[in-house]
């Protein structure tokens, strides 16, 4: 449930989500799921050029599974506490 | 004995003559059974063939009384059941009673048909029987004449000889028909009888087609029957008068003119009778044993219906005109006869149920007619074009479900990073209400109750819910793996708490460390096992400060005072500094600052500890300082870690302390240590300023408001002690001290030096260490003096200057040395 839990936190911010087709995604996250589903608001592609046809795109949901990188803002993201967090997740996978 | 068509002997072993049949099988008219004396059917006590059985069950089918149409059947007058039966006699032959069979068997000369003569009346009666026990029977016979084919140069003959004498013959049965009761009757006598070669009386074309009229009013009076009867008859008629050929065309056409002219005159009859039965008829009347649904569609099959009339018409006329092989000709009549009860009884059923299907069809129908132009675009917003489409309950269905699996009983340990960081956030902001509210999730919104308010409470109510839902499925435990028996190995049943591993790494090292704990300790050196140990006290660390964090429970607070006391003690054994370790040894809390995590756990650990434990940890870490890497030369990220963690939480813990304490501290790193070498760190340094400013600070009777006594004489004199010997060993270093210049150095990188040296300078007892200190670092302080454009040095070097007490800041400095 870590990763779950990490991005809850960053609900309301803005992230970059890249695709495993090399889609990469920038917006506001919305919601993320037990799958890490991820939803977006106010969607813009990276490269324009590139995908013209995400123009439209307003919002998105995306599945967990096809996502390669979600890219986080640094200043909400606590190091140290994650760090915890996964000894935590690690201790309790023993 | 029996016979078959193809001139063999049909009796299998252990047959002998033909034998009684259960009375049944001899009434059922399913069977050609009776015809040829029962040498398709099995005998009594005989085991008989799998294919005999098979052929029976294929040609056994239930009758009308299955599907319920008993009734009807017998209203309508008419048998809505038609089976292959009706050719049997031309088939098998009308008198093919075993006797009269022959095994002689002539495929072109068959008696019957060709005999002039009335035949016999047993014969008659027979098959008359026959017709009127059951349905109808076209018991005419194509016979054996089937399978005469004709020559291609004869093929135009055989339309020809369905005259219009033969047709006549064929009608005129019915007008000497005699009951009305057996209405039924009069259309198969006529057929009956033409096969034997009686002649009728010609009948008009128009009291054929009143005869067809009146058998059509009767309400399941099929066409295509009608059209097979007379196709047989006409080719029955053609065949007993061969030399009807004569006028070719003409036959043929008045045939075809014929049908057409009764098929129109039916349709006309047939205008207020539901459509749907005559597009049906016509169309299995057409297609070539092409079967039809059974549900007809309404518009689109009157449409279709007639347009596929049209158009597979000629399709019988060539058969017919082709004539040639008429048992293709014959062939669709049968297959239709046998297909058409089905499509009937299709038909029948779904009259019943007339409404709902029927309507939902029309709708739909319409539908898709819809056309390109009369698409309309809805523009509302997207919420409202979705809204309604679920209600209340299968929302809260869907979000109980999902929450469900989400939510924990124990959110420090499930949901551990986002419970803490709200946590911290929340105690750095001081949220307020709805932004507390903004962090739930659509389901827990819709799931809170409306009536309570206030942020917190949402959240607790939903866990309460969400407690009773996880206790439900506590009820039957699944677990995360499943081992059926008899298999080898484990399934793992994965969910959201323990996710499939990619990888699956068992750990080598956990039965290696047990040989070790027994070992000596300098064994415990190597860098894999201090940071165990380092990852051992940092699960101490996390376990107190959850608990910490979740506060002790309502009734329990003794029970929570003892786990906490508990992870207490196996912290401090972890961090090793409880039993006391030889100088010449390594010791363990010193590796662990070697390590980054190391210096980070530091001021985690000693927010549990008491002050003797905090007070033997610094002191452990002041004796080892010579084995620390930051006092090291160690880059400066790790300094850096050191400074921010490790100092300031020592620098709060002396500047608690009494002034023996920091006596025997400066003591300690007096003994240990080289104080020109410690003064080159930055950590050693640090140490040393903050010694010193606590000395001063208790010498000044700043201890006084803490609590402690004041400085004894003792404790004083030892103190100025202890700052001679340490003035004395760095005397003539103190222009060392500085940090190498390099290109990016700041005065920010100084700032401890300074900062030293104002420490240095406030505590100095005599004048003459002042005078030393601004002699040694004269040259720096005109330097750094000079550099008025850089705010942060002037403070610096005003902040040594103050301290020294000399009453002159750095500008003054600056332009009195100019």
């Amino acid at each position: 449930m870590l990763f779950y839990s990490f991005f809850k936190t960053l609900v309301g911010k803005q992230v970059t989500v890249e695709l495993k087709n090399d889609l990469e995604i920038r917006g506001t996250l919305v919601s993320v799921d037990q799958f890490l589903n991820i939803k977006l608001d106010d969607v813009h592609v990276v490269d324009e050029q590139k995908y013209p046809h995400m123009m439209s795109v307003k919002n998105c949901f995306v599945r967990g599974s096809v996502v390669r990188y979600v890219s986080l803002p640094a200043q909400h993201v606590d190091t140290a506490l994650l760090q915890d967090a996964a000894r935590r997740e690690a201790q309790a996978g023993r | 004995m029996a016979n078959s068509f193809f001139g063999f002997d049909t009796t299998l072993p252990g047959r002998g003559d033909p034998r009684a049949f259960p009375q049944s099988r001899r009434n059922d008219r399913d069977t050609f059974g009776e015809e040829l004396g029962g040498a398709l059917e099995d005998g009594d006590g005989f085991e008989g063939s799998r294919l005999d059985e098979l052929m029976e069950q294929k040609f056994a089918y239930g009758g009308p009384q299955d599907v319920g149409l008993e009734e009807s059947e017998e209203a309508a007058g008419v048998s809505l059941e038609d089976d292959n039966a009706d050719l049997n006699d031309e088939t098998f032959g009308a008198s093919a009673a075993p006797e009269t069979i022959g095994t002689d068997f002539d495929f072109s000369a068959n008696n019957e048909l060709m005999r002039e003569s009335v035949p016999s009346q047993p014969d008659l009666d027979r098959l008359n029987g026959q017709g009127y026990r059951d349905h109808p029977r076209a018991s005419m016979s194509y016979r054996n004449d089937q399978w005469d084919e004709p020559l291609p140069g004869e093929m135009s003959r055989r339309p020809s000889q369905l005259s219009r004498e033969n047709l006549a013959e064929i009608w005129n049965k019915p007008q000497s028909a005699s009951s009305a009761t057996m209405r039924r009757q009069p259309p198969p006598q006529p057929y009956d009888n033409p096969a034997l070669g009686i002649p009728q009386r010609p009948m008009s074309l128009e009291e054929i087609e009143a005869h067809m009229l009146r058998n059509a009013r009767t309400e399941n009076r099929h066409l295509e029957e009608i059209e097979a009867q007379m196709m047989r008859n006409a080719r029955a008629h053609g065949q007993m008068h061969p030399q009807g050929y004569g006028p070719t065309q003409s036959g043929v056409d008045r045939h075809m003119m014929s049908l057409a002219e009764v098929e129109a005159a039916l349709r006309a009859q047939h205008g207020p009778i539901p459509p749907q039965h005559m597009p049906a008829n016509l169309h299995n009347a057409m297609t070539m044993g092409g079967m039809r649904p059974a549900s007809p569609r309404g518009p689109q099959m009157e449409q279709a219906g007639q347009m596929r009339s049209q158009s597979p018409r000629p399709q019988p006329m060539d058969q017919v005109g082709d004539g040639g092989y008429q048992y293709r000709g014959q062939r669709a009549p049968v297959q239709l006869g046998h297909f058409f009860p089905a499509q009937h009884r299709g038909q029948f059923v779904h009259q019943n149920r007339q409404g709902y299907p029927r309507n939902d069809y029309q709708q739909r129908y319409q539908n898709d007619r819809r056309g390109f132009q009369d698409r309309r675009v809805d523009n509302r917003p997207r919420e409202e074009r979705y809204r309604g489409i679920m209600n209340q309950y299968e929302k809260e269905l869907i979000a109980k479900i999902q929450i469900s699996q989400l939510v924990t009983d124990d959110p420090y340990r499930d949901d551990f990073y986002y419970k803490v960081y709200t946590s911290l956030t929340a105690a750095n902001q001081q949220t307020s209400d709805d932004q507390s509210k903004a962090g739930l999730n659509w389901q827990q919104s819709l799931l809170m109750d409306q009536t309570r308010g206030g942020g917190a409470n949402v959240t607790n109510r939903m866990q309460q819910q969400m407690q009773r839902l996880i206790e439900g499925r506590k009820q039957k435990p699944k677990g995360t793996s499943l081992s059926l028996e008899g298999a080898l190995g484990k399934i793992s049943l994965s969910s959201v708490r323990n996710p499939r591993q990619l990888l699956q790494v068992s750990g080598p090292n956990s039965t290696k460390e047990a040989k070790d704990l027994p070992a000596p300790q300098s064994a415990r050196l190597s860098s894999k096992q201090i940071l165990k140990r380092i990852e051992a006290v940092y699960s101490d660390v996390l376990e107190l400060e959850v608990l910490k964090r979740k506060g002790p429970e309502e009734d329990n607070v003794d029970e929570w005072n003892s786990q906490i006391e508990q992870c207490r003690q196996k912290m401090w054994a972890d961090l090793g500094v409880a039993e006391p370790v030889p100088l010449n040894f390594p010791h363990p809390f010193a590796a662990f600052l070697s390590f980054a995590k190391g210096k980070k756990v530091v001021p985690r650990v000693f927010r549990f500890l008491n002050r003797d434990q905090g007070l033997a940890l610094i002191s452990t870490l002041l004796s080892r300082l010579e084995s620390i890497d930051v006092c090291n030369a160690a880059s400066s990220e790790e300094v850096d870690i050191f400074m921010s963690n490790v100092v300031p939480t020592v620098v709060s813990v002396i500047m608690e302390v009494p002034l023996f304490v920091v006596n025997a501290c400066v003591r300690i790193l007096l003994e240990r240590h080289n104080m020109v070498w410690l003064a080159r760190s930055k950590p050693g340094l640090a140490f040393l300023t903050m010694f010193l400013s606590r000395a001063e600070m208790l010498k000044q009777g700043g201890g006084v408001a803490q609590g402690l006594p004041p400085a004894s004489e003792q404790e004083l004199a030892m103190w100025t002690d202890i700052y001679n010997f340490l003035f004395a060993s760095l005397h003539n270093n103190f222009a060392s001290i500085f940090p190498p210049l390099g290109p990016s150095a700041t005065a920010a990188d100084e700032v401890y030096v300074w900062q030293f040296l104002a420490a240095m300078a406030v505590g100095a007892t005599t004048v003459d260490h002042q005078r030393v200190l601004l002699t040694e670092v004269r040259d720096k302080v005109l330097e750094t003096a000079r550099r008025t454009d850089d705010a942060k040095a002037l403070a610096n070097v005003n902040l040594f200057l103050n301290a020294l007490g000399l009453g002159i800041d750095a500008a003054q400095l600056a332009n009195m040395s100019l």
